[in-house]
């Protein structure tokens, strides 16, 4: 079971999608996700760019629009923290929630699959997932 | 950097006081084959003054020949020292040799010794230091030295033969006048040549990055301390003894 | 800000750059490409002194003080270093040059390479890796890299990028990069400079680029819109157009997004079907 992160993340070269906002939304889906929970430490700038190998001027402006946006809070001399409470993040999530269910039924339906066999996977993969105790921490 | 270049200096002159080794060889063959009579001391002069030409135009030449043969043209050019720096650091060492070398002989002999001949020395340093830029090879660049030196020589005998034709001077055997003549008249070109040389120094990297010259170094000198040997014997016949 | 003004300068009867200018902001990291023999090298060299302009000036930043050489790390595909000096010596004479008092010797210890033994001995890779060592440690405000990276491994690759990752995240350095492969360096790119004879011919920032560079798959050539490049292929060719724009009379059309790879080589690959 693949589990959401942010320091693993292969950047899509070829994708149109800014490398910053492909690492942008793979860090929200892990504080989202609660893969980084609340109060906890990101990683350094210089961490994140070396382990991406991506430039670290990327970094400072994601962590800054994360800022802005309320996920992530900065405290001088210690780096980037988590401030995320799930009750605010009602507009990103929504809009991340239906990115991935578009991209899940798009490719679905070009598969051929019908709209029985789409609801009837959904169930299969939330049974199996929520019956079993969260990965990580 | 000057350390270095005080250190490749002195290298050079080690290498032409190989030379001295002329002095017992000559008066041994003197002794055990030619019999001309020469004594010691006849000889030394003639091979203390094929040293210092010698001097002259080699440590000329090689003045970038360790950026030459380590490949380091490029990096000595991206290093934070402005370019003049870099000539005086190589040419300063070389010229106080060059200049030390001939006060002493001076010294040493008395008259006969005089400015023209560091004059003479001076051009030959330039000319050589300007054909090692601007031309690849160390063969070239000292063979192109000794055509100068010849064609300096023929002027100035010419213009020797000119001036007591002409009734200026009173013995055609007046060699330094022909010399003076002959070094004022081409001392400008020469110099001008030398700066316009050393302003397109940047030019080297591309030509002489790659050139394994150094193994020719060994050869080509050789065959200049023959010639000089050559030329000196034939001109101590020709004009009797110098100093 | 790096200031290169009405730039002139040949190599004997050839000319490189007549009247170029560029300008580069500090701590910009840039990707200078283009063919072969088209003067990348020529202008790193220029900038970084071992070349002079035969007209026109360069005018470098504020911060790299009244010596700008001695914040300059250069590095050339030549790898130029005395060759006869050891490893060691090599960094000590370095050090006296570019008036440092201690050399960061990090990345020659991680690589295990012994300061004894002379630089001619040493392998392309390591010295690479040595001349990556000295131009770091001297604390640079600009970075002039010439194609050097392809030589090495994978490893040490990746290590230098490292390294390079981290003086960025320290301080803003401007860096000038002259490459022809970049898959590792891509997503440290933040502005993309395509050359061509002695001009610019493209000047865009990555993300601006990525957008702009597509491929279209399709039977005919998709109208409207400026083709730099194509494969043809028997029932559908390969179109890289510039500037791309969103057009719904594109019909039966695929549209593929590129990497920075695809994306020069299709400039590229213009130059020489032209």
């Amino acid at each position: 079971m693949k589990v959401p992160g942010y320091l693993g993340i292969r950047i899509d070269a070829q994708s149109a999608l800014p490398v910053y906002e492909q690492v942008k939304r793979a860090i929200k889906l892990a504080i989202l996700t609660g893969t980084l929970k609340n109060g906890e430490a990101v990683a350094s700038i210089r961490d994140l760019a070396q382990r991406l190998q991506i430039n670290p001027n990327t970094i400072i402006k994601i962590y800054g629009q994360l800022e802005t946006e309320g996920f992530l809070a900065s405290r001088p001399g210690l780096g980037y923290f988590v401030r995320f409470e799930i009750a605010c993040g009602g507009n990103d999530r929504s809009t991340l929630f239906e990115a991935l269910s578009e991209d899940f039924v798009h490719q679905a339906v070009e598969l051929g699959f019908t709209r029985e066999d789409i609801q009837k996977q959904i169930d299969k993969i939330f049974d199996r997932t929520t019956g079993k105790p969260r990965h990580g921490q | 950097m000057l350390r270095k270049e005080v250190r490749d200096a002195l290298r050079r002159l080690a290498e032409c006081l190989i030379l001295l080794v002329a002095v017992p060889l000559g008066y041994i063959w003197d002794r055990a084959i030619v019999h001309y009579g020469w004594r010691f001391v006849d000889i030394v002069p003639a091979v203390f003054t094929a040293t210092i030409f010698l001097f002259a135009v080699y440590s000329g030449v090689s003045l970038f020949s360790s950026e030459k043969k380590d490949r380091a043209l490029e990096y000595m050019l991206s290093l934070p020292v402005s370019r003049s720096k870099i000539v005086l650091a190589k040419v300063v060492p070389r010229l106080s040799i060059l200049v030390g070398l001939w006060g002493g002989f001076a010294i040493l002999a008395g008259k006969g010794w005089n400015w023209i001949i560091l004059v003479f020395l001076l051009f030959l340093f330039f000319i050589a230091a300007s054909l090692s830029i601007a031309i690849d090879s160390a063969v070239i660049g000292l063979l192109g030295v000794f055509l100068l030196f010849g064609a300096f020589d023929l002027s100035s005998s010419t213009l020797t033969f000119v001036a007591w034709k002409l009734g200026l001077i009173s013995s055609i055997h007046n060699v330094w006048f022909g010399w003076t003549a002959a070094g004022v008249l081409i001392l400008g070109p020469f110099a001008a040549a030398f700066l316009l040389v050393i302003r397109n120094l940047q030019a080297m990297p591309l030509r002489l990055q790659m050139r394994p010259y150094y193994r020719l170094a060994l050869p080509s000198f050789l065959v200049v301390i023959f010639l000089i040997l050559k030329f000196f014997g034939a001109y101590l016949a020709a004009t009797g003894r110098l100093g | 800000m790096l200031s290169i003004r009405d730039l002139h300068f040949s190599y004997g009867k050839r000319s490189v750059y007549t009247g170029f200018n560029l300008n580069i902001p500090a701590g910009q990291i840039c990707l200078l490409t283009g063919i072969n023999g088209v003067g990348k090298s020529t202008l790193l060299r220029l900038i970084a002194g071992v070349l002079r302009p035969k007209k026109g000036t360069i005018v470098y930043p504020e911060t790299m003080g009244s010596e700008p050489r001695r914040k300059i790390g250069f590095i050339s595909d030549q790898l130029s270093l005395y060759e006869s000096l050891t490893v060691d010596q090599a960094l000590r004479f370095h050090c006296d040059v570019f008036g440092l008092d201690r050399i960061d010797d990090r990345l020659i210890r991680l690589t295990k390479i012994e300061g004894g033994r002379r630089v001619k001995e040493l392998s392309t890779g390591q010295r690479t890796i040595l001349h990556l060592n000295m131009i770091l440690s001297l604390d640079p405000e600009l970075l002039l890299i010439d194609e050097v990276i392809h030589s090495i491994d994978a490893y040490l690759r990746r290590v230098f990028l490292e390294e390079l990752i981290a003086l960025i995240a320290r301080k803003r350095v401007t860096v000038l990069m002259a490459n022809l492969n970049f898959h590792d360096i891509e997503a440290l790119i933040e502005r993309v400079i395509l050359l061509k004879s002695g001009t610019i011919a493209v000047d865009e920032p990555i993300e601006t680029l990525k957008k702009k560079v597509k491929k279209i798959i399709a039977p005919a050539p998709p109208a409207g819109l400026t083709i730099l490049s194509q494969r043809p292929f028997p029932d559908r060719s390969e179109y890289y157009v510039y500037p791309y724009l969103e057009n719904s009379a594109l019909r039966d059309v695929e549209v593929v997004d590129l990497d920075l790879t695809e994306i020069v080589a299709a400039f590229i690959g213009g130059e020489y079907a032209a």
